[in-house]
């Protein structure tokens, strides 16, 4: 079951018979392999946009409506991510990845493109501002320097006035915040039920922070239907994977404690296996599970707000063969199970019950799970060594037999310099390892190169990957010096560098039919560490010292051999004014020797007058080189 | 054996310079990676004259974008067209075909430095002869000591673009010596175009210049009496050189303004091939105001990795007017003796400049040695 069609099933069996309704929300549930539960949230909510312009709100959030509207953005997409998709193993993304996010923060919007450069700089810039206040996220160092305008990236997924033309895409993204549950509270707070009726209710930090992989997503688009009003919908998705073993730790003991050696449960089929060694064991079957346990709490209510909502709230996917139970402690009537498909159980929360609460009992089955192989296989890692350069080497693998259209884009932070005409794009086929690497032509390229603390790195690439095939994408780096107060206070941590997202564009309809996907999706690769070289942070003081002094000797030197003059110590004339000091200083010598002798009540050695002084002559000049004396000399 | 023994008699510099370029592509052969990690040192290379930054601006200029508008590149926009010409260095083809071209660089450098020895300006001015005349160094071992210099072949090796900005500026003092002032100052135009330290030389060349020009108006009104020495012909020509002579203020703004006319041509030519004017920014704030911290052996870098926001800009301030400041300083005080003002103002270039680098170092060594005759030595080159 494609987990796309899935999601959309809902909403168009509706559409078929009823009107959208203006607030709807769903939560599908997956058990993943090797004991992994995929939980995916999903709150739509909708208003007119003659509504939303006369400032009237009713399921759309007031706070992000007036934001937007000031800012004027036509269509808003916030991802607060965690964690890896780990795609060998969980199969392809749920929702194609498009409601997913790179590690850390990641935003993109159309603004209003009237004014020019300068006036979308400003609506960004007091979007970004306006929703870092309302999420608590650090989304107002989101300047400059991360912002990218990606070209072939993204395209609007509403439907636009004008074809779309009159609005600007710029996309930031901040790897480095920390997504956690001051996050999740104001998220929470825009949803009608505010998390306390209906699937929201299950939304807790503690869980959801806990997972393997979350993200957290806002899409806000405008969207028309063929003879309606257009409306501008807002959905917010929360998917997370949760480790159903550590989730259901008892709340009552909620470190992480190691498990006592009786209850390891080891693989004894290894040679290896011994009393002091233990190889876990690969788990067997389906693990037994509620929601309760895993979140902590039942679902509480419901929150069945808008007219017209018939849509179901819980599906869950999983073999026809499992046994589930549903306990509430209301009354039965409107639990809804749908036969449609085997694999698909559907239930609506009853609108009297207080508490609602799902849970599957450990079983074995036969029947392998059945897991759709991801479009594309990412990765992308740092390589070299030292604190001066590197490289960048991602890894693309294709493992369907056609041919893929991707879109690779990067931005990066200033501080990393690439190197373009270092690029190298070199496919492998995988199928056989003897054949020589072909060198991939990019069908488009476009660049942006990094401004010193103005500006960061757009790289975005057409590529084609062939069929069963794996390719490289190199390139060096030099790695900046920041100035001395550049540096976070953790500086030796290093820097966060965003990830690569990927978009796998849909294969013509044309050339290979039903084969592939027919609308496109995402991957992003994890976010890098980025080492740069960091200074000595004490010793600025000794810096300044040691190079003011070096600078100030070799300029005291110079121009102390500038202004002097060179000549023997012997030629010096006296100048005028030492003779005469030297003559007055005599004078008052003798004249105070005779007041002395004078005093003594005697004549004798009246007039012993010495003009002593003014001896030194020449002084320093006197020492310095001999050589140079016997050029001057001859200049005359 | 004779015969090369003949030839190493009779052709001396034929012999050294074959030798220097042998070297240079000796090492590029028997070691292939050389010239690569050479490159990347930063004794070398800085970030403005790096052969891989100028890699990465040709890339860039080759497929129609500014070069400019990006943090890498800060070198002269007129290298582009010329490297635009030579194959691709990332092959062994194109390594040597660049190393040949910086191995003619060096060749051209030692012969100019060959032509400002064998002029005799270094211990002959003017106003001024030197008793320690005959102890001076000849022509031949000054190139050689350029052409030798490990710091010239490592540099010539690692083929950063101030290599260009060497030539030139050896090229205008050697012009000046032969008393051509236009070609002098056109010279020391490209020398400041391509990074912006030589206009400080201006005014020692200028004076150099002078200088000669006056010696050589002096000879032409006296041919008869050019190889008196004594007292009484000093005179009369001291006399007939009052009348003849240029007037300095006319000439240095003559200078001046060739220099400045020169480096307008540069500018528009410049402007021609690029798309914008970003490039004056680009290359001259570069220099100015050292935004990028790549290391260097300079103190420049090692001042300012450390240097609080707040006085960064009045110590740049004070970094440039301490160089500044000697230039003129020099030409006042070796006015009888303008070569050793150029000299001593290429050595605190060498030693002050903002991207301090080995090459710079390494032809200011042997500039040092037109000098020669000063040294205290045993033996006799």
């Amino acid at each position: 079951m494609k987990l796309a069609q899935l999601l959309v099933l809902p909403a168009a069996l509706l559409s078929a018979v009823l009107a959208i309704p203006e607030y709807s929300e769903h939560l599908h549930l997956r058990p993943l392999p090797n004991g992994y539960l995929y939980a995916g949230f999903n709150f739509t909510a909708s208003t007119s946009l003659s509504a939303y312009e006369s400032q009237h709100f009713r399921y759309f959030p007031r706070s992000l409506g007036q934001i937007l509207q000031h800012s004027g953005t036509r269509e808003l997409h916030l991802r607060f991510a965690l964690g890896r998709w780990d795609d060998e193993s969980w199969g392809s993304r749920p929702r194609d990845g498009k409601r997913e996010g790179g590690t850390g923060v990641e935003i993109w919007a159309w603004l209003d493109s009237g004014g020019g450069k300068p006036a979308v700089e400003e609506r960004w810039s007091s979007l970004v501002n306006s929703l870092s206040g309302l999420f608590c996220a650090s989304l107002n160092f989101i300047d400059r320097t991360k912002t990218t305008r990606p070209v072939l990236s993204f395209e609007p997924e509403g439907t636009h006035r004008g074809g779309g033309g009159g609005m600007e895409l710029l996309h930031g993204t901040l790897p480095h915040e920390v997504v956690c549950t001051e996050n999740l509270t104001p998220y929470l707070k825009l949803l009608p039920c505010k998390g306390k009726a209906g699937i929201s209710s299950l939304l807790d930090g503690h869980k959801v922070f806990d997972a393997n992989w979350q993200t957290m997503s806002i899409d806000v688009r405008p969207v028309c239907h063929v003879g309606e009003e257009c409306r501008l919908e807002i959905q917010q998705t929360v998917d997370i994977v949760l480790d159903i073993e550590r989730s259901m730790r008892p709340r009552n003991d909620p470190i992480p404690r190691p498990r006592p050696v009786e209850e390891l449960e080891c693989d004894e089929s290894k040679s290896y296996h011994a009393s002091d060694s233990c190889y876990p064991r690969r788990k067997e079957g389906e693990m037994a599970w509620s929601l309760s346990k895993i979140f902590g709490t039942p679902v509480r209510g419901s929150c069945h707000v808008a007219d017209g909502d018939e849509c179901p709230d819980v599906s869950l996917e999983i073999s026809p063969d499992r046994a589930v139970e549903v306990l509430h402690s209301g009354s039965n009537e409107t639990l809804m199970s749908h036969a449609q498909n085997q694999r698909l159980r559907v239930y609506r929360l009853s609108d009297s019950g207080k508490y609602t609460d799902i849970s599957l009992t450990q079983q074995i089955i036969q029947e392998a799970p059945h897991q759709e192989q991801p479009p594309l296989y990412a990765s992308r890692q740092i390589t070299g060594f030292g604190q001066e350069r590197g490289g960048m080497h991602a890894v693309l693998h294709n493992p369907h037999t056609y041919p893929q259209r991707i879109v690779y884009l990067e931005s990066l932070p200033w501080f990393l310099r690439p190197y373009m005409h270092t690029l190298k794009v070199l496919s492998h086929p995988t199928t056989s390892h003897d054949q020589p690497a072909t060198p991939v032509k990019p069908d488009k390229m476009f660049y942006t190169p990094a401004l010193d603390r103005k500006r960061g790195t757009h790289l975005e690439l057409l590529l084609t990957i062939p069929a069963q095939s794996t390719v490289e994408l190199t390139y060096d780096f030099d790695k900046a010096i920041l100035r001395y107060t550049e540096y976070p206070p953790d500086a030796n941590r290093g820097f966060d560098v965003a990830p690569a997202i990927i978009r796998v564009l849909p294969l013509n309809s044309n050339s290979t039919a039903g084969n592939g996907k027919t609308q496109d999706s995402y991957l992003r690769t994890t976010s890098l560490l980025l080492p740069l070289p960091t200074p000595d942070f004490s010793m600025p003081y000794n810096v300044i010292i040691l190079t003011s002094t070096v600078i100030a000797l070799g300029f005291g030197s110079i121009f102390n051999l500038l202004v002097r003059r060179f000549v023997l110590a012997e030629e010096v004339p006296r100048s005028a004014l030492a003779v005469r000091v030297a003559g007055v200083m005599g004078k008052v010598r003798g004249w105070v020797r005779s007041l002395k002798g004078r005093m003594r009540g005697g004549g004798e050695g009246g007039g012993r007058a010495v003009g002593g002084a003014g001896e030194a002559t020449g002084g320093a000049g006197g020492m310095n080189g001999i050589s140079g004396v016997a050029e001057s000399r001859k200049e005359r | 054996m004779e015969t090369l023994t003949k030839v190493c008699r009779d052709q001396p510099k034929h012999v050294l310079f074959t030798a220097a370029a042998t070297i240079r592509i000796l090492a590029v052969l028997l070691f292939p990676a050389l010239p690569d990690i050479l490159t990347l040192r930063a004794e070398l290379s800085t970030p403005v004259n790096s052969f891989k930054r100028l890699q990465e601006g040709l890339f860039l200029y080759e497929r129609g974008l500014d070069p400019y508008d990006g943090g890498i590149f800060h070198q002269a926009p007129l290298l582009l067209p010329l490297f635009a010409l030579l194959p691709s260095s990332s092959l062994w083809l194109g390594r040597l075909v660049s190393i040949l071209l910086y191995t003619g660089l060096d060749l051209l450098t030692a012969d100019c430095l060959y032509q400002i020895a064998e002029s005799g300006v270094a211990h002959t001015s003017r106003l001024y002869t030197s008793p320690r005349k005959d102890r001076a160094w000849t022509s031949l071992s000054v190139a050689a000591v350029h052409l030798l210099n490990p710091f010239t072949i490592m540099t010539c090796l690692a083929r950063p673009t101030s290599v260009f900005t060497t030539l030139f500026t050896i090229l205008g003092i050697s012009h000046a010596c032969q008393a051509r002032a236009t070609t002098a100052a056109f010279a020391v135009a490209i020398a400041s175009h391509t990074s912006l330290h030589p206009v400080m030389l201006l005014p020692p060349i200028g004076l150099l210049c002078y200088d000669r020009m006056c010696a050589q108006s002096a000879d032409e009104t006296n041919t008869s009496e050019a190889n008196g020495a004594a007292p009484e012909p000093m005179k009369t020509k001291f006399a007939v050189d009052q009348r003849s002579q240029p007037k300095p203020i006319r000439f240095g703004l003559q200078f001046a303004a060739t220099c400045i006319a020169a480096e307008a041509f540069l500018f528009g030519l410049s402007r021609l091939i690029l798309p914008s004017w970003r490039f004056i920014p680009s290359i001259y704030m570069t220099l100015l105001e050292l935004p990028d911290l790549t290391p260097n052996a300079g103190l420049w870098w090692y001042f300012f990795i450390e240097m609080f926001d707040a006085f960064r800009s009045f110590f740049l301030g004070v970094f440039w007017l301490h160089m500044l400041s000697y230039s003129v300083p020099f030409c006042l005080r070796f006015q009888k003796q303008p070569l050793a003002a150029v000299v001593l103002m290429m050595g605190i270039i060498a030693v002050f400049e903002p991207y301090a680098n080995a090459g710079d170092a390494g032809a200011w060594l042997s500039c040092l040695c037109l000098l020669g005759h000063l040294f205290e030595r045993k033996y006799v080159l």
